[in-house]
């Protein structure tokens, strides 16, 4: 790998710019970009799998695969949205070839926040985002990914049509029928 | 989202920032005579609440190292296709059919021998090279090496 000189400030770049870096053969280009990604993208893995070794390992795989694929790829979409298209491809092959659906219990007490309230009362509690992560591994992987994508990682319509090759009027309905899915689990009703 | 109105489908782009700007306006002016639709907003706006309130796991440790000194990118350097075993299969198996075709096609031919056909008998080739082929062998534009 080589040293930073060639350029002192990666953390200015814009991912762009260091993948055309990294496609005139700056090794350092690239390390700078797993950095920028690599807690995301093994977020996302991870609340796919629920595990964390699978997770890391599907990280590190995304990363390799990127690494060979950068030299061909051209900028159509986003870095970004590449990454996590190439995550969510691999993601999706492992859940597909372990075809196992896991279920998660919730708990009956844990009622899914009443509306009413204000989101500073209902949502301070740790059992909040415990009630969510078992509700996400009992909703179906394609209303999972597409959730992740829109509620943590905060992309557009068109950005997760781009990750998961979807038009965006099928991403709009997918989204809110994904939402419904996963209150009704955190409500008990599914 | 559950139809409760004609509104109901559009809660979630809505939320998302994702209505155009009429329909926007529109929506806003029914939210506010339309208690299932304010309800069902408050309801997403929650869930929203809690996927942001998910704890941030992170690697724990720098992941560019290990994905440049990976073995693979020594074992198959990024200029040069690699070749596994299982990718010469179809090849193999398309040799072996041809194979297996022409002893099957062979073997019918001699099974039942056509009595009345005429084979005409070929002529032997001259063991000589062709003249033009001496002298040029013996002017040495051809090395002997490679003939
Ligand atoms: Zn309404």
């Amino acid at each position: 790998m080589s040293n930073r000189e060639p350029c002192c400030n990666w953390e200015q770049l814009q991912d762009h710019e260091c993948v055309v870096l990294f496609q005139g053969g700056e090794q350092a280009a690239f390390a700078e970009l797993v950095r920028r990604y690599q807690d995301r993208i093994f977020r996302f893995v991870l609340r796919m799998t629920d595990c964390r070794e699978e997770a890391l390992e599907l990280t590190q795989d995304t990363m390799l695969k990127a690494f060979h694929a950068l030299a061909d790829w051209r900028p159509d979409a986003t870095f970004a949205t590449w990454l996590f298209c190439v995550a969510n491809n691999a993601t999706m092959d492992r859940l597909r070839r372990k075809k196992v659906v896991k279920y998660v219990p919730i708990e009956e007490h844990m009622d899914f926040p009443d509306p009413a309230s204000g989101p500073e009362d209902t949502m301070q509690s740790a059992q909040q985002y415990r009630i969510l992560e078992a509700a996400l591994q009992r909703v179906h992987a394609d209303y999972r990914q597409i959730l992740l994508l829109r509620e943590v990682e905060e992309m557009t319509y068109a950005e997760i049509g781009d990750v998961l090759g979807l038009r965006e009027g099928t991403v709009k309905s997918r989204i809110a029928r994904a939402r419904q899915a996963l209150i009704e689990i955190c409500k008990g009703k599914a | 989202m559950k139809k409760h109105c004609k509104w109901s489908e559009e809660l979630s782009s809505y939320l998302d920032g994702e209505l155009g700007a009429s329909s926007r306006l529109k929506f806003e002016a029914h939210l506010g005579s339309c208690f299932n639709c304010t309800e069902m907003l408050a309801q997403l706006r929650n869930l929203r609440h809690c996927f942001q309130s998910l704890p941030q796991q992170e690697v724990g440790f720098d992941l560019a190292p290990v994905i440049l000194a990976n073995p693979a990118h020594r074992a198959r350097p990024a200029w040069r296709p690699s070749f596994s075993w299982w990718q010469m299969l179809p090849v193999s198996f398309a040799a072996a059919a041809t194979v297996s075709l022409g002893v099957f096609m062979g073997a019918s031919l001699s099974s039942k021998p056509d009595i009345g056909l005429v084979v005409p008998t070929l002529a032997v080739f001259e063991p000589m090279p062709p003249f033009d082929v001496c002298v040029a062998v013996m002017s040495g534009c051809y090395p002997k090496d490679n003939i």
